[in-house]
């Protein structure tokens, strides 16, 4: 594919990062001492009870938040704004309506004034990596859930991200599309090297598709345990089967399930 | 193909229930010997529209024109009016409060002031129409501006989209399909702004026909002027929403096309 070499994703780092809300009803502690680094090309998923504050640090690191205490680098420069090689996906596909999936795909390009007549054969090729080529110029209302946020991610990876920021993405799919679309990811990832910080529920796909797994606790969220996934690059549905994976998911579950019955008890960073 | 027999199935039912009510008019007028200044049958409606038409016709241009020219005006000042109360937080205290006030005043109470203020003739009908029709096209436009959804404005930041672009690409789009159904309301109160601004000081236009009419009993013409602006009032109506259709197509009431359904199933690899 001929693309810029900009084959190294950014680098993250979040250091003895807070944040706290203000607001007419009172102030609010989201996230507490959060530390975390994350090195560039990995894929990084952040698990935790609803509420506990993971999108509010996707947001600050995706630079729509500002961040209350602590430090947040990309690449070693404090996040002021959001990074211009950065794409975002969200829980709804939040496709425009009124455009094509083709003119969806080129919105951020346009918004940047970057578009360029390679552009289009970019967008038709992305198209064709998560199998949609045929719909480029349908409207999104043609099209099913699991094709809409499909194309949501092509949107987000039209301008060659370095950083892909993906809240519970694939939260409003069935288990089945959700696997295939996790296995397109990762497929994406091999292809573009972006570093990705991924907001999920599920413990499954978590520990599927990423290099690290970060477990967070309730609401402020701090870090429980981290995870180093030993799966290597090359995952898929059949992955799930294996004895490493199961292990790993158990692993994962266990701390989150002493969590739940003694909150107040953080163990300290289980690394594999 | 499916989609055509059914929409013409439902106007030729359409067609038929109008017919039917004015048979059943007539004949009722006539069975029951009801006197013609009271409830003239359609045929006497029907000849006297023939009879006094290029009359009718002048007053039904006047009253067309006086309402177009005042819906106009809210639309040119509504639609920028609601936008910039929601860009606005001065504005949307100040302005806000202001336009649910003065719409608590009946407008239709004002219509003798404006007389004396502006005088008799067209300047006063216009304004009328276009204070009754301006508020819901005020309403709508901020309601829809509003009702975007705070993670599409969160994606236009993340695409460091400008203010214009945020406006252009997100917001209107957005706010299209709540501004159109403000047009429709306001269409049809203009309507009514116009013939009681009519009725209250105009030598000319339905309004004043159907006021003259009654008071020297012909009552035929009476009701041939409120079929005639009962008609207006229809296209009108159907023109916007002909032009919504067009502007907001991916709103469109009717569901999808069945062979649009066939493309996006197709390919569908799980
Ligand atoms: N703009 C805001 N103002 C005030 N409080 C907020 C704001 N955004 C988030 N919060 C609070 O911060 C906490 C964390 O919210 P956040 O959205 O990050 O949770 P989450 O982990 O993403 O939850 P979920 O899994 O349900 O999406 C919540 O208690 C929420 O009420
Ligand atoms: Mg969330």
């Amino acid at each position: 594919m001929s693309r810029s070499n900009s084959s190294l994703g950014a680098a993250v780092r979040m250091t003895n990062l807070e944040k706290t809300f203000y607001s007419r009803t009172g102030t609010v502690k989201a996230v507490e001492d959060v530390s975390l680094n994350v090195a560039a090309g990995q894929f990084v998923s952040l698990l935790g009870p609803s509420g506990c504050g993971k999108s509010t640090i996707l947001n600050m690191v995706a630079g729509l938040t500002p961040v209350s205490g602590g430090t947040l680098t990309i690449d070693d420069h404090a996040v002021t704004e959001p990074l211009d090689e950065m794409g975002i996906v969200f829980q709804r596909d939040l496709l425009l309506e009124w455009r094509t999936v083709l003119d969806n795909i080129l919105l951020p390009l346009q918004i940047k004034r970057a578009q360029t007549p390679e552009s289009l054969k970019q967008a038709l090729e992305l198209l064709e990596l998560v199998n949609l080529a045929d719909f480029a110029h349908c409207y999104p209302r043609e099209l099913s859930g699991g094709m809409r946020q499909r194309v949501a991610i092509c949107r987000a990876l039209i301008t060659t991200p370095r950083l892909l920021l993906m809240d519970e993405p694939f939260a409003a799919l069935d288990a089945l599309t959700r696997e295939q679309l996790g296995v397109d990811l990762l497929r994406i990832q091999t292809h573009y090297h972006p570093t990705v910080l991924f907001v999920t529920h599920s413990i499954d796909e978590a520990v599927l598709l990423s290099d690290t797994v970060v477990v967070l606790s309730a609401r402020p969220a701090r870090i429980l345990a981290t995870f180093d996934i030993p799966l290597g690059k090359r995952r898929d549905g059949l992955t799930r089967r294996t004895q490493e994976y199961l292990n790993v998911v158990s692993q994962v579950r266990a701390v989150l399930e002493e969590y739940a019955q003694t909150p107040c008890l953080v163990s300290s960073s289980v690394s594999e | 193909m499916k989609q055509l027999v059914r929409r013409l199935s439902t106007t030729l039912l359409v067609t038929i229930t109008i017919i039917a009510v004015l048979v059943l008019w007539e004949v009722l007028v006539r069975l029951l010997d009801i006197p013609m200044y009271l409830v003239p049958p359609p045929s006497a409606v029907f000849k006297e529209t023939l009879r006094l038409g290029p009359e009718l016709l002048r007053h039904t241009w006047v009253t067309f024109y006086e309402i177009v020219i005042g819906f106009l005006i809210s639309v040119v000042l509504g639609v920028p009016i609601g936008i910039l109360i929601v860009y606005s937080p001065w504005l949307e205290q100040v302005s806000y409060v202001l336009l649910v006030i003065s719409q608590a005043v009946p407008k239709v109470a004002l219509a003798p002031l404006f007389l004396v203020w502006l005088g008799f003739g067209m300047q006063t009908i216009v304004l009328l129409t276009f204070l009754i029709s301006f508020f819901p096209i005020v309403v709508n436009t901020v309601v829809g501006m509003r009702s975007i959804a705070p993670e599409m404005l969160l994606l236009a930041k993340a695409m460091k989209a400008t203010q214009l672009q945020t406006f252009a690409i997100f917001r209107l789009p957005v706010a299209l399909p709540s501004i159109f159904g403000g047009l429709k309301v306001a269409s049809t109160l203009a309507v009514v702004g116009a013939i009681v601004a009519e009725f209250v000081g105009s030598q000319e236009g339905l309004g004043y026909l159907i006021l003259s009419a009654n008071a020297n009993f012909q009552t035929p013409l009476a009701f041939a002027a409120i079929a005639i602006l009962s008609l207006m009032g229809l296209a009108i109506f159907y023109f916007i929403a002909f032009l919504e259709n067009r502007v907001v197509f991916w709103q469109r009431s009717n569901e999808l096309e069945p062979e649009a359904w066939q493309r996006a199933s197709v390919g569908v690899d799980l």
